[in-house]
């Protein structure tokens, strides 16, 4: 799983959030969720990495049981009543989809992140033909994120140490303590961003720089397999839009089986 | 211009060969920044040879990094402003070409640590560059290889540069501007950043490439004592205009015989300056340590060693109690990193204390527990005898001030008075009790006449102070200061100090934390190294310096002077440059009456 190519890394976990968001029946939501346990194991993904996760999904899970099978709509054939509590087929059936495609929707996002790093990311964009300069602006982003966060951080502790104390006072009292923090990382990361384009032009690189006459030094190639897991992947998303533009009726694709 | 000639005679080159072509040739050299007012230079004109190693020097907003900025064509490509004059590379007027053909002769690194590497891997940031000029693949592989192996950091690879220490991180940088192949190398102001390992590792980055890759170097720096061992020629920049031009020596005794300095020199140029001035020191100035020790060992035999009396201590009579009192303290962070394995430490009222080690060593996770910032995980801080887990932060800032390393984080208001004014209003002081303090500490700093003005729109210097007022008005007893002088010029340096001194003056207790060791041993009165978040070592200054064993293990050395000292058997340790002085000259007094 690790060693596909950097689109394909791209690609997949998209494809399996796609296609959960594409289809709402219960029961191929827990085909497509069984198909995204099955390439967690395979990319090995450790249990440890899961766990924090798992456990925010259970606890949404509580909540849309709740919301749907106890006090939602009452759509459909009841299956089970229980004094003033009614569970009908169809919020059954909707209660579950929802928890699966959460469930998914956590799974390929961990598995996305499990088995691509940020540079792959990048050339996985450029693969998909985005243009250099947004997956560049992209990197950086990714890049310089946490400089801000650890700037944000040191200019909180600063103002604490001069008494300021964030928690306390009014909401609009507590708005204008933030421009103690806001100010001085604008002004930081003013002059950072001075730095950063003085910096990316001494090493040659210029906003209009296309893809073309650059050289990519890692690129990892494209084999057989990759073509291979795309082009089911893409297939299965097409075709799921395509049977549901066809046959709307049967249930895979819209809201309207729910409700029907 | 002459300087051409006189610099081709000291490298020993035949004069009379005008047909070589100076690597970097600018010519009346002027620059105003758009919206600016103010020429930031002023007629620069300069030659520097094929494989030159030019250092420059000057104060703080003379005008060098614009100067460098010129070289590879940032300047007048994409920082805009009325340029007039001419620059050249290899005979190339940078007017002419655009900057990704500069980029391929002149590489540059920056002060600033943080924004400039981009890469997501130390590889990536080091084929960055060939990669926008379009170099084939296994070029760039082999100026990876090429460029890390320089740069000593194979190892690292694949790390990401948030990974890597201050040091390392300018490592990869310089990596990064090697990678392009450049014919000159420019770093600006490479280890103001870093702590004393980082400053080593870079310098001898810097002696690697100067011995076996003969690439012309310009570097901007304040380390006069690394100036002296490595640079043919020191360019001494002031208000946009090249005021002096020569060898290290001549510069650096030049400097201190013209009496008003404006840089840092070499400490034992200063005490053989002030020597020679008493008529003891007879021989050259020196510029280097081995060269001082050589020379000393000509004036001083072991008689006048014995005569030297060792400086006086004072002796408060009294043992002070402690305001600050540290038991088995530890500290690990959310993450799980453990910064402080057990420190116990009491900080004496009215002592100034040097906290000292290593980036990573526990220094800053430890003070921010002086002012609550951080609460132990085991252990205790007590300040003036009530544990600190007991009080808030904002109770804490009225007892123990904390000015932080870079006054940015810090500064936000719209006039130096406001901003001065922002700690005592936390405190919930009445606006008149505000205002006198404000007035109070304006006049204690000598700010007064920026009263008014826009925190932003100080200097470096000032913009330090300010940050330090604005921590002073809320009357701490106990002041943390944390790198005040790191990235400071000579000036600011000298005002700053002064200013710490008068502080001290007023009965507050000082921790400084700081790589400088020049203002440890100028100021502390005790240090307390840390290593791997435990004490290393808890001494008073003068002895900590005069065993420096146990500080090298924290990659610590002690300023030139005291180095000068240790190189003697029996001779006293002092600790800086006008004690050593005055050391001797009463020592050669008592001979001659």
């Amino acid at each position: 799983m690790h060693n596909v190519s950097s689109v394909t890394k791209v690609v997949l976990p998209f494809s399996l959030m796609t296609l959960t968001i594409l289809v709402s029946s219960a029961a191929w939501n827990f085909l497509i969720l069984l198909a995204t346990v099955c390439m967690l194991a395979l990319a090995r993904i450790p249990a440890s990495t899961l766990r924090p996760y798992v456990r925010v999904a259970v606890v949404l899970s509580i909540v849309f049981s709740l919301n749907w099978l106890v006090f939602g709509r009452k759509a459909g054939v009841p299956i089970v009543t229980l004094g003033w509590i009614v569970i009908t087929e169809g919020a059954l059936n909707a209660t579950l989809t929802s928890i699966f495609r959460l469930m998914i929707l956590i799974l390929s996002s961990i598995l996305f992140m499990g088995i691509t790093s940020e540079s792959e990311l990048i050339e996985g964009f450029r693969k998909l033909k985005i243009p250099y300069v947004i997956c560049f602006i992209f990197m950086m982003a990714i890049r310089f994120f946490p400089t801000l966060a650890s700037d944000m951080a040191t200019i909180r502790e600063a103002q604490m140490s001069r008494g300021t104390d964030f928690d306390k006072g009014s909401l609009l009292e507590r708005g204008r303590k933030l421009a103690a923090i806001l100010i001085p990382l604008l002004v930081v990361s003013f002059r950072r961003v001075e730095v950063i384009s003085t910096g990316l032009e001494a090493r040659a690189f210029s906003p209009t720089l296309r893809a073309s006459k650059r050289t990519f030094f890692r690129e990892t190639p494209l084999r057989k397999r990759d073509v291979l897991i795309m082009v089911v992947s893409v297939g299965v998303v097409l075709a799921v839009v395509a049977y549901g533009l066809l046959a709307g009726a049967f249930g895979l694709s819209g809201t309207g089986s729910i409700a029907g | 211009m002459g300087c051409s000639l006189v610099h081709l005679d000291y490298r020993g080159q035949e004069a009379s060969q005008g047909e070589i072509v100076p690597k970097v040739v600018v010519e009346d050299l002027w620059f105003r920044y758009r919206g600016a007012e103010d020429w930031t230079l002023r007629g620069i004109s300069v030659e520097i040879d094929e494989g030159e190693f030019v250092a420059i020097m000057g104060p703080t907003g003379a005008g060098k990094s614009t100067l460098c900025l010129t070289l590879n064509g940032v300047i007048p490509h994409s920082l805009m402003g009325v340029f007039k004059g001419n620059v050249a590379i290899d005979g190339i007027d940078t007017k002419t070409v655009p900057i990704s053909d500069l980029a391929k002769r002149v590489g540059m690194t920056f002060q600033d640590l943080e924004s400039q590497l981009f890469g997501l891997t130390v590889e990536e940031e080091i084929a960055f560059g060939p990669e926008n000029l379009g170099v084939p693949r296994p070029e760039i592989a082999e100026r990876i290889d090429y460029a890390l192996n320089v740069v000593r950091m194979e190892e690292y690879r694949f790390r990401s540069p948030s990974e890597l220490s201050g040091g390392q991180k300018q490592r990869v940088a310089i990596a990064a501007a090697l990678a392009l192949r450049p014919e000159v190398l420019v770093m600006d102001e490479p280890t103001s950043e870093l702590d004393p390992v980082g400053k080593e590792e870079i310098f001898s980055v810097v002696e690697r490439l100067r011995e076996r890759h003969a690439i012309t170097t310009i570097l901007v720096e304040h380390e006069a004592e690394q100036i002296a061992k490595y640079a043919d020629r020191v360019l001494m920049i002031e208000d946009g205009q090249i005021v002096r031009d020569e060898t290290p020596r001549a510069f650096f005794s030049g400097t201190l015989k013209q009496g008003t300095r404006r840089v840092r020199c070499p400490q034992v140029s200063e005490m053989g300056y002030s020597l020679s001035e008493s008529g003891v020191w007879r021989a050259d100035i020196p510029v280097t340590l081995e060269e001082s020790i050589a020379q000393l060992k000509q004036i001083l035999n072991r008689k006048d060693i014995a005569r030297l009396q060792i400086p006086f201590e004072e002796d408060r009579g009294r043992r002070p109690s402690s305001v600050v009192e540290v038991r088995d303290l530890c500290y690990s962070y959310p993450n799980g990193a453990k910064a402080l394995r057990g420190v116990t430490l009491d900080i004496l009222d009215g002592e100034i204390l040097a906290v000292i080690g290593q980036n990573g060593s526990g220094k800053t996770t430890l003070v921010k527990h002086f002012n609550g910032l951080l609460k132990p995980s085991d252990g205790s801080v007590k300040v003036n005898g009530v544990d600190t887990s007991t009080l808030s932060i904002a109770q804490l800032s009225r007892t123990v001030g904390y000015a932080f390393q870079n006054p940015d984080h810090q500064i936000f208001c719209e006039s130096v008075e406001e901003e001065i004014a922002y700690g005592p209003r936390n405190s919930g002081l009445a606006e008149n009790e505000v205002k006198e303090r404000v007035d109070e500490t304006l006049r204690f700093m000598g700010l007064e006449k920026f009263r008014s003005a826009h925190p932003f729109s100080l200097g470096k210097g000032e913009r330090k102070l300010v940050a330090v007022s604005s921590i002073l008005a809320m009357r701490p007893g106990i002041l943390i200061l944390d790198e005040p002088t790191t990235g400071q010029d000579f000036t600011n340096t000298i005002r700053i100090t002064e200013a710490i001194r008068r502080i001290h003056g007023e009965g507050r207790t000082i921790v400084l934390v700081t790589h400088d060791m020049r203002l440890v041993a100028s100021l502390a009165e005790r240090i307390v190294v840390l290593m791997q978040g435990k004490v290393l070592l808890d001494s008073p200054t003068r002895s900590a310096f005069a065993h420096p064993e146990i500080l090298s293990q924290s990659f610590i050395e002690p300023p030139q002077i005291v180095a000068l000292c240790n190189a003697y058997e029996g001779f006293p340790t002092y600790l800086d440059v006008q004690e050593m002085v005055r050391g001797i000259n009463e020592a050669f007094r008592n001979t001659t009456l």
